[in-house]
């Protein structure tokens, strides 16, 4: 099998990812963006496998724990959004310039 | 052994949700490191090469669980005194801790990522702990954003790594990336570079140190020390095993853009910190030009191919440097009980007011800027030794470098205890009186004062530890 779009559509997602955090400006979207990259490792990682045909199936062990701190990251993430907007009344990340130099 | 017990007993102590016990705890924890460093024979190996206890790991774990220890001495007034969550503080800062301890053993990539990130995502929550307060707020969001930002290029560096060679254990991908003479290929350049990035933001080295100063300041003092120690040793650590056990054959060109980071990253921290006038944001930009120091060894070993003196220096470099910027923020957090101004310069004639604090202040900040004979200048000596040993050029203008932001530190380092012990005190500033030092600030204060002075009159005894850290790179 070739592996070749996956890999492509890895490096999409990554890149994709990269933009949503450089341009959005909303910081739940920027959250999800980042998810996006951690999501393009767990698609290489399989790919990878499938390819190598790894008997140990190292990279989709690696993809599972991933997806788990994926998930705790999210979830930390999150909470400071909400701290943030009950403090703030705004999830807009131009906007937390209270330090600058 | 000791990592294994560690690991059980460490997520136990939550149970009791008492600061003395992590205290005590974390106390107790730093014997069998001891006993095992005192019985040391050959390097324990464990899940077939993924896990390894050797001197290196040791010596850095004894480091993490003092630095750790201090950071619970420093915290407990500070966290008593507002209205913080208390056991969930402790049991963070422990989980922190253990991530630490695994990234020194870990010798595979799941268990190095796993690590890392046990290491910095309770960070994220600490740093943001003064719930109503903006600041902290904003250094919370932007610490977490670039955190996980760089724990995802980590990984994607991570995966082409695994695709490339088909291995998880360093020695493994390094014997693949030889053998298939891969090991200058751009895949793994490409990778390294990803990876260097990520463990970049770790660190603070320049191109990715924007979250540094904001997140400092506005997160609890003691969490801040933390930070500025442990968090950045952790990722010196996990950039230490990578470059010397994968990517020592790939050539010159990452080496030559370590030297490029290391040097820009002394200037820039150093030029910023000349014009601040928050304290902590000063010691953000200080540690900043620190990490430029702690990075120049290893950034040369790596042209150099010979990864035991750098890693000597720098290990030497990290142990001194955690004690005396703990004492730097200790400084910080009892000059701050006496006056309520966050502008240093308002600060003048403190030191009168509560002497001892300002007898650390000269100590701390002296050693931070290497003045003999304080622990400072032998960490300053040792990298100054590695990189002109090499007798390469880039060494060469590598140390020229450092010795000019030598200089440039000592500007600011010691314009602080000019204004708290020369300066009059300004008159429309409110003080607050409050010269009683609670005792376990004290404890802080005397523990890393006698090892800033000892290890500047006796470095033999730091450069014993850097010396048999570096050991293990022969094996």
């Amino acid at each position: 099998m070739s592996i070749q779009p996956l890999l492509i559509a890895a490096a999409a997602l990554f890149s994709i990812g990269i933009y949503g955090i450089l341009v959005r400006r909303n910081a739940v979207m920027v959250l999800l963006s980042i998810e996006l990259i951690l999501n393009s490792v767990n698609i290489n990682f399989v790919a990878f496998n499938a390819m190598l045909s790894d008997v140990f199936l190292n990279g989709q062990i690696f993809s599972i724990f991933i997806i788990t701190i994926a998930a705790a990251e999210v979830g930390i993430g999150l909470a400071i959004v909400l701290m943030l907007f009950r403090n703030r009344e705004t999830a807009n990340i131009n906007e937390f310039d209270l330090m600058k130099w | 052994m000791a990592a294994i017990t560690l690991d059980i007993l460490l997520p136990r102590k939550f149970k009791f949700i008492i600061a003395m016990v992590s205290i005590l705890g974390s106390l107790f924890a730093f014997l069998p490191i001891i006993f095992q460093f005192a019985n040391y024979t050959t390097p324990e190996i464990m899940f077939e090469g993924s896990y390894v206890i050797d001197k290196f790991s040791l010596i850095l774990k004894g480091l993490f669980i003092l630095v750790t220890y201090l950071t619970f001495l420093l915290s407990v007034n500070f966290v008593e005194s507002d209205e913080y969550y208390q056991g969930e503080y402790y049991f963070l800062l422990l989980s922190s801790l253990l991530g630490a301890l695994v990234v020194t053993s870990s010798r595979d990539l799941l268990t190095m990522f796993i690590g890392i990130e046990l290491a910095s995502t309770p960070m994220f929550l600490l740093s943001g702990w003064k719930k109503g307060d903006q600041k902290s707020n904003e250094g919370s969001i932007k610490f977490f954003l670039l955190g996980v930002l760089s724990a995802s290029l980590i990984l994607y560096g991570f995966s082409l790594l695994y695709g490339v060679t088909g291995k998880l254990v360093f020695s493994d991908i390094a014997n693949i990336l030889i053998q298939q003479d891969l090991a200058q290929s751009p895949v793994a350049l490409l990778s390294a570079i990803l990876i260097l990035a990520g463990i970049g933001f770790k660190i603070s080295i320049v191109p990715f140190h924007s979250w540094a100063p904001d997140t400092y300041e506005g997160a609890p003092l003691p969490v801040t020390a933390y930070l500025s120690v442990s968090s950045k040793a952790t990722g010196f650590v996990a950039l230490i095993i990578l470059m010397s056990k994968i990517f020592f054959e790939s050539g010159d060109g990452l080496g030559i853009i370590l030297v490029f980071i290391s040097g820009i990253t002394m200037f820039v921290g150093n030029l910023s910190a000349l014009q601040q006038t928050n304290p902590v944001r000063l010691l953000a930009y200080s540690s900043i030009a620190q990490a430029g120091f702690i990075l120049a060894p290893i950034a040369v070993a790596n042209i150099t191919n010979n990864f035991e003196d750098g890693v000597y220096a720098s290990v030497t470099y990290l142990i001194i440097y955690a004690f005396m910027n703990i004492g730097a923020f200790l400084v910080i957090n009892l000059l701050q009980r006496n006056i309520d101004s966050e502008n240093m310069y308002d600060w003048g004639g403190l030191a009168k007011e509560t002497p001892l604090a300002g007898i650390f202040a000269v100590i701390f900040f002296f050693s931070l800027a290497g003045i003999p004979p304080l622990g400072g200048w032998f960490a300053k000596f040792v990298v100054f030794r590695s990189l002109l040993s090499t007798g390469e050029i880039f060494g060469l203008s590598l140390a020229i470098v450092g010795a000019i932001n030598a200089v440039i530190g000592l500007v600011y380092y010691s314009r602080i205890s000019k204004i708290i012990w020369m300066d009059s005190p300004k008159e429309d500033v409110q003080k607050t009186e409050n010269s009683i030092i609670p005792s376990p600030l004290k404890v802080v204060g005397f523990v890393s004062l006698i090892l800033t002075i000892v290890s500047g009159i006796f470095p033999g005894i730091f450069s014993n530890l850097g010396e048999a850290s570096s050991i293990f790179f022969n094996s």
